[in-house]
């Protein structure tokens, strides 16, 4: 398995960073820019979703303040469209981060199931904020990012190799706590945060700086997809479907895992582009989704990866 | 200004009576199954649709019609729990709950917006347009009817729950899980009734909620997330608490839109509930929170 | 010797239901002391009041004369209790070897190198016999088997006192004489141990001092073959005499 691992790890980035060169076409590198893209939106969320076990449906805060945050940047300081705005990017996430860290404290006051429903609550404040604080968002008009002078055979690329950047970041960050003594404690607090806490962890730290952390990282994303639209609206930055879409692609692929989110998002966003392209009729790409949804739970509710080594296991001990 | 005030205490008191029903429903599911029901938004919306087909094609007064949407919205939810929850692996149930009935909410929508497509749609009576007039208030009657209409029904779910047979085996499985299967409670029997009953629940909400706004198949959103707000504020699984927090949380957001601006009434709504479980994490009438696992 | 735990006074009621009632008792500096009773006298409720895991209504808990009362379950742990439960609570999904470490947070910063090294977490895994199942999840252990990581687990934080709830409780009779001897292997390096149990003969065999727990409150303590006579005690196990494993004896029985 090891040395199987070695080998792919640096043949998919070899095959990732080649992709768009091989596949030119507009349309395709779009897809590829999303499904990039989501691959690291889903390796954040799993990141304290996953390892804590704590459920948060409220991502789409992060993503919308990264937006925000790049919409307020490049407007103030007059940026024309360019190379150097994703220099901005990493400063966007930091601002999430820093979002994260009051909602954070306050969520994580709460058990489990309080806790879904207040990140639900508080996605709502963000949304009405974002549609009230005319200052800040310039309300329900949105603003505009400055465009950039690519050529529009081209344009995509520079998006999808932020947007690689980010995930590949992602994955590091998500691999480097799982081995870590901090992922442990995070672990144990999925399997019994009682008791963890009897051990001496500090469940409560340990928690928020995950939450941290997929702030930063969302946020990233956020800010990517914001100057890849050229525009910010409330609706978009801060939509509910994006915190269900990432759930799924890390439950997909395997929650606590690595290479579960990144699995879930490499098959299911391009599955959901050519939904999108193929069924204009919104209602029934939403039925669609829906029942994929419901499928993938039904019928494998640990995701690919677990259940894949499972199979192996088995097969091995034969 | 003091009259304006007194109309949005009274109207926040009346609006928040029919959400108290939409929210017990929640709660009760919760109390109940452990589960957070996410479809309980558009299911309002699926039976705000159930009356306005009624009353359209085939002219049937929307308060008659609940003879009609209430078992048919009960008959949904039985459904969905036989088809789709009680299906969940018992590990995380909770949360697998939370992305099941989402998907539900979701197909649900897309149902919708098949048949219904997009517009915005609206139930009218004559009770909607007309107001009552007393103490130099006017009333719009569909408000009047729809809060009697609802303390009714809250009235009936409670008497349901304290004093029947099986409002007993709600309440035993409510308390212990294991302990209501092991002196031989029907545990499907029992989830199914309840689901059924917070469906049923919206039958009479949503009839109302169409009366009184414009909605479509989208709509389902902001209802759920205002459920979801009272159901925690008022503390998962106690009824009584959710008729207290819609109440509140409604006449706090009329009376915000009176003395501030009705810009930030919504969101002093949701604030409502950030600012409670500030100092009490687990609802105004919550108990202990839940056990991790 | 000085009691290195001391309780006093300790009630403890759960709504209605009196779970403990000035209920006092102590355990001395390096002895295995043992807590008996019939179900529901408060036991395990007592130990939960011990470890911070339920909150006392009244009386205090001094650990080497130091109050700890209500103190939160984690400083208890820092303060070198350690506790296994009734119903084992391991982290299933996590491997034994990562089970062990989670404790690492729980002990002083300067100790931890020293505690929670990669050969003495091994050496501990040996210690309870399970060293080659390390990198296995602990969800996959039989009851028994998880019963030994959790006292491993407990012995990485290197406490000075450890609760045992009901060690010998659902495993067979080999494993429990194992137990048996690595508690007192244990206590001759230093390890002072308080054990609740259900098994008699375990008790009895292991124990220096025993102490008696009826309906929340204690009610006779002393050396087990005084214990296991006295009258009291007698009375509070159904009234009648007790056969090894704690049930009524044959005549008992007929008589009834």
């Amino acid at each position: 398995m090891k040395t199987a691992r070695r080998v792919a790890i640096p043949l998919a980035l070899v095959c990732a960073i080649g992709f768009p060169f091989v596949f030119s076409n507009p349309a395709t590198t779009s897809i590829a820019f999303f499904t990039v893209l989501y691959v690291a939106a889903a390796s954040a969320w799993n990141l304290f979703s996953g390892y804590s076990g704590y459920m948060a449906l409220g991502n789409a805060v992060f993503y919308g303040s990264g937006a925000y945050f790049i919409a307020n940047v490049t407007n103030h300081l007059n940026l024309s469209g360019g190379v150097g705005i994703f220099a901005w990017v990493p400063v966007a996430g930091l601002f999430a981060g820093v979002v994260a860290i009051p909602v954070g404290w306050l969520a994580l006051r709460t058990r489990r199931h309080t806790f879904v429903v207040i990140t639900i609550a508080i996605f709502f404040i963000f949304q009405l904020l974002a549609y009230n604080l005319q200052s800040v968002t310039n309300g329900s008009a949105g603003m505009q990012l400055p465009l950039p002078p690519w050529l529009a055979a081209t344009y995509n690329d520079y998006f999808y190799f932020a947007a690689l950047a980010a995930a590949v970041i992602a994955i590091a960050v998500s691999w480097a706590v799982r081995r870590s003594h901090f992922g442990l404690k995070l672990l144990a607090i999925r399997d019994d945060e009682d008791r963890a806490r009897g051990l001496g962890v500090r469940t409560g730290r340990v928690k928020l700086a995950a939450f941290v952390l997929n702030g930063v990282l969302t946020g990233m994303c956020g800010a990517i997809y914001a100057y890849y639209l050229g525009s910010v609206y409330p609706p978009f930055a801060f939509e509910a479907i994006f915190d269900l879409t990432v759930a799924l692609m890390a439950f997909l692929g395997g929650l606590g895992t690595v290479s579960g989110p990144v699995i879930g998002a490499l098959l299911l966003e391009p599955f959901q582009q050519y939904l999108t392209q193929q069924f204009t009729a919104a209602g029934l790409s939403l039925i669609l989704f829906g029942a994929l949804f419901l499928i993938v739970i039904g019928f494998l509710p640990q995701g690919i990866v677990p259940s894949v080594e499972q199979l192996y296991q088995r097969v091995r001990s034969r | 200004m003091g009259t304006e005030l007194a109309r949005a205490v009274v109207d926040g008191v009346l609006t928040g009576g029919v959400y108290a029903l939409m929210a017990a429903g929640l709660t009760l599911i919760f109390g109940v199954m452990e589960i957070i029901n996410i479809a309980q938004g558009i299911l309002v919306v699926l039976a705000a649709y159930l009356s306005y087909t009624l009353q359209v094609h085939a002219g049937i007064d929307p308060f008659v019609g609940l003879l009609i949407t209430i078992p048919v919205m009960f008959l949904i939810g039985v459904v969905i729990e036989a088809g789709v929850i009680r299906r969940l692996a018992p590990r995380d149930r909770t949360a697998l709950s939370i992305l099941a009935t989402f998907a539900v909410a979701i197909i649900i929508e897309g149902v919708l917006t098949q048949v219904y497509s997009a517009d915005l749609r609206s139930l009218n009576a004559w009770y909607v347009n007309r107001s009552l007039h007393v103490l130099g208030f006017y009333l719009p009657y569909i408000y009047v009817f729809g809060f009697v209409l609802a303390v009714a029904l809250i009235g009936a779910l409670y008497l349901f729950v304290y004093r029947t047979r099986t409002g007993h085996s709600i309440r035993a499985a409510m308390q212990n899980r294991a302990g209501a299967q092991l002196v031989g409670i029907d545990i499907d029997r029992v989830s199914a009734i309840t689901f059924g009953i917070g469906a049923a629940a919206t039958a009479a909400g949503g009839m109302v909620y169409g009366a009184t706004n414009t909605f479509n198949p989208d709509s389902g959103y902001d209802l759920i997330s205002r459920l979801l707000v009272i159901v925690v504020l008022g503390g998962l699984g106690s009824i009584g608490g959710a008729l207290v927090a819609a109440i509140l949380a409604l006449v706090i957001e009329d009376v915000t839109a009176v003395l501030w601006s009705p810009v930030w009434a919504s969101t002093m709504f949701f604030a409502v509930l950030v600012l409670v479980l500030l100092f009490r994490p687990t609802g105004l009438f919550g108990q202990r929170a839940v056990r991790a696992q | 010797m000085t009691a290195l735990l001391e309780v006093r006074g300790v009630s403890k009621s759960f709504g209605g239901l009196r779970a403990i009632d000035d209920c006092s008792f102590l355990v001395e500096e390096g002895s295995i002391a043992g807590l008996i009773g019939p179900n529901g006298s408060g036991k395990t409720t007592m130990f939960n009041v011990i470890t911070g895991y339920e909150r006392a209504d009244a009386g205090s808990v001094l650990l080497g004369g130091q109050e700890v009362t209500n103190a939160p379950p984690g400083r208890i742990a820092s303060l070198g209790i350690g506790r296994t439960f009734q119903l084992t609570r391991v982290f299933s999904r996590l491997t034994l070897m990562e089970n062990l470490q989670v404790g690492r947070a729980g002990v002083p910063r300067a100790r931890r190198g020293e505690l929670y090294g990669e050969a003495r977490c091994m050496d501990l895994l040996d210690f309870v016999g399970l060293a080659d199942m390390a990198r296995v999840p602990a969800g996959t252990l039989s009851y028994g088997q998880r019963k030994l990581v959790e006292l491993a687990m407990v012995l990485a934080q290197d406490p000075r006192l450890v609760l045992l709830d009901e060690p010998a409780g659902g495993i067979n009779p080999l494993l429990i004489t194992q137990i048996g001897e690595r508690i007192r292997e244990l206590n001759q390096r230093g390890v002072t141990f308080l054990v609740v149990e259900h098994n008699m003969e375990f008790v009895m065999g292991l124990c220096d001092v025993v102490w008696v727990m009826e309906r929340g409150t204690s009610i006779a303590h002393g050396e087990p073959e005084q214990v296991r006579n006295d009258p009291r005690v007698l009375d509070a196990y159904l009234g009648g005499a007790l056969d090894e494993d704690g049930s009524e004896s044959e005549s008992e029985e007929a008589a009834r």
